[in-house]
């Protein structure tokens, strides 16, 4: 829920319109005309698709809109769905290696999939060792850089990362 | 300060370096640290100082237009990065008598990287090992009265990665009064002995003391 509500304040819609479906555990969406969108990528996709600063936040090209979508998914289907260790390790290895060569995960730019990514991502990485931390520097250094956007954190906490290289031979 | 010569393999390296953990040079988006240093260098980084040739990328999607409207003041170009590489620093400033020397030093460093390589790459084979040790830790009640059994569920909530709870069991030690000994492995990396003694010794209602009763390297 949080990270709808924050992507509704980023995008300038009122959060008023989101709730929550008691019975079915899902997240709703609802006009002022009766229309409703339930769940979280539909809604995700609805708003960034109506928002003033469309093209860049869902991507400028039908390759970056299509790899964002492909992202989306990877949240749903492997980080909302993990529940043990080995499964987390996994994921967050891939993302890792991912994110060695880029800055955001798609294109140049902040897009919709950093800022769900940033939100499924942030109870695990804040349970992560300093040690971990630095093993997986290319997905810290990431994940530092857009939560020093303020307007993306919002309420979330500020995780601490380490200024300097704490363990050596972390390659063993 | 600086990267020294970035059109020298050892200044990129500098740049390479220092790029490890950061997205852009200088704060937590693109700014004119980043321009300054971008029109420093001639070109693309070489693929194997992926941290330079990422950053370089990123700021690459920029146009010219972009990049001088970044925000921030431009500063000397030896004012950014960290303090430790600037050996080739000062020559940048010097005339010709440099072609000689650097000619060497490239070698040097080609050297260098070369074995750098072959030692990453001996040290890549070996295979990964994770240090793990058994633990077999006393934890002693407050009192006669204490319920054991709620005390070892508590102990037993303690959990973090490489954190593996093992058996436990009660053992008297006298006057009624039993002791709970409790098995668990841990990855020596993420878990150490201080942390399992103080977050057992939290449940203060529960425990009076815990003990290492046997440490064993696996």
């Amino acid at each position: 829920m949080n990270d709808l509500k924050s992507l509704a304040t980023y995008l300038n819609f009122p959060v008023a319109k989101l709730s929550l479906d008691q019975k079915e555990k899902i997240l709703v969406w609802k006009e002022k005309d009766g229309k409703t969108l339930r769940g979280l990528i539909s809604i995700a996709k609805y708003l960034s698709r109506n928002s003033s600063h469309h093209k860049q936040f869902t991507g400028e090209s039908i390759e970056e809109r299509a790899a964002i979508d492909q992202w989306l998914e990877y949240r749903l289907n492997n980080i909302d769905r993990a529940h043990q260790e080995k499964d987390t390790n996994a994921f967050i290895k891939d993302i890792n290696t991912y994110l060695e060569d880029k800055v955001y995960f798609v294109g140049h730019q902040l897009s919709l999939a950093d800022f769900l990514l940033y939100y499924g991502l942030h109870n695990l990485i804040r349970d992560l060792t300093f040690y971990e931390k630095q093993k997986y520097m290319h997905l810290s250094r990431w994940f530092d850089n857009v939560q020093h956007a303020e307007n993306v954190r919002q309420t979330q906490t500020l995780i601490p990362f380490q200024k300097n290289i704490l363990y050596t031979g972390s390659a063993h | 300060m600086g990267f020294g010569d970035l059109k020298a393999k050892a200044g990129q390296q500098a740049l390479n370096a220092y790029l490890a953990d950061k997205s852009y040079i200088e704060g937590y988006q693109a700014s004119q640290a980043d321009a300054v240093v971008f029109a420093g260098l001639t070109g693309a980084p070489s693929k194997d100082l992926v941290n330079a040739l990422r950053w370089y990328n990123q700021i690459n999607s920029y146009n010219n237009q972009e990049r001088t409207s970044f925000p921030g003041t431009k500063k000397d170009i030896n004012s950014y990065g960290s303090a430790a590489p600037a050996a080739s620093n000062g020559d940048a400033d010097e005339d010709d008598f440099d072609l000689f020397g650097s000619d060497d030093e490239e070698e040097v460093e080609k050297e260098k990287q070369k074995r750098l390589q072959q030692y990453a790459e001996k040290k890549a084979k070996k295979p990964a090992l994770i240090a793990k040790s058994s633990i077999v830790l006393d934890v002693k009640p407050w009192d006669d009265e204490t319920d054991m059994v709620a005390m070892e569920k508590l102990v037993r909530t303690v959990e973090t990665d490489g954190l593996l709870w093992g058996k436990g069991k009660l053992v008297p030690v006298g006057y009624g009064i039993k002791k709970l000994q409790i098995g668990c492995v841990v990855e020596d990396d993420k878990v150490g002995t201080d942390f399992l003694e103080e977050a057992i010794t939290a449940f203060e209602d529960y425990v009076q003391s815990v003990d290492i009763a046997a440490f064993n390297k696996i």
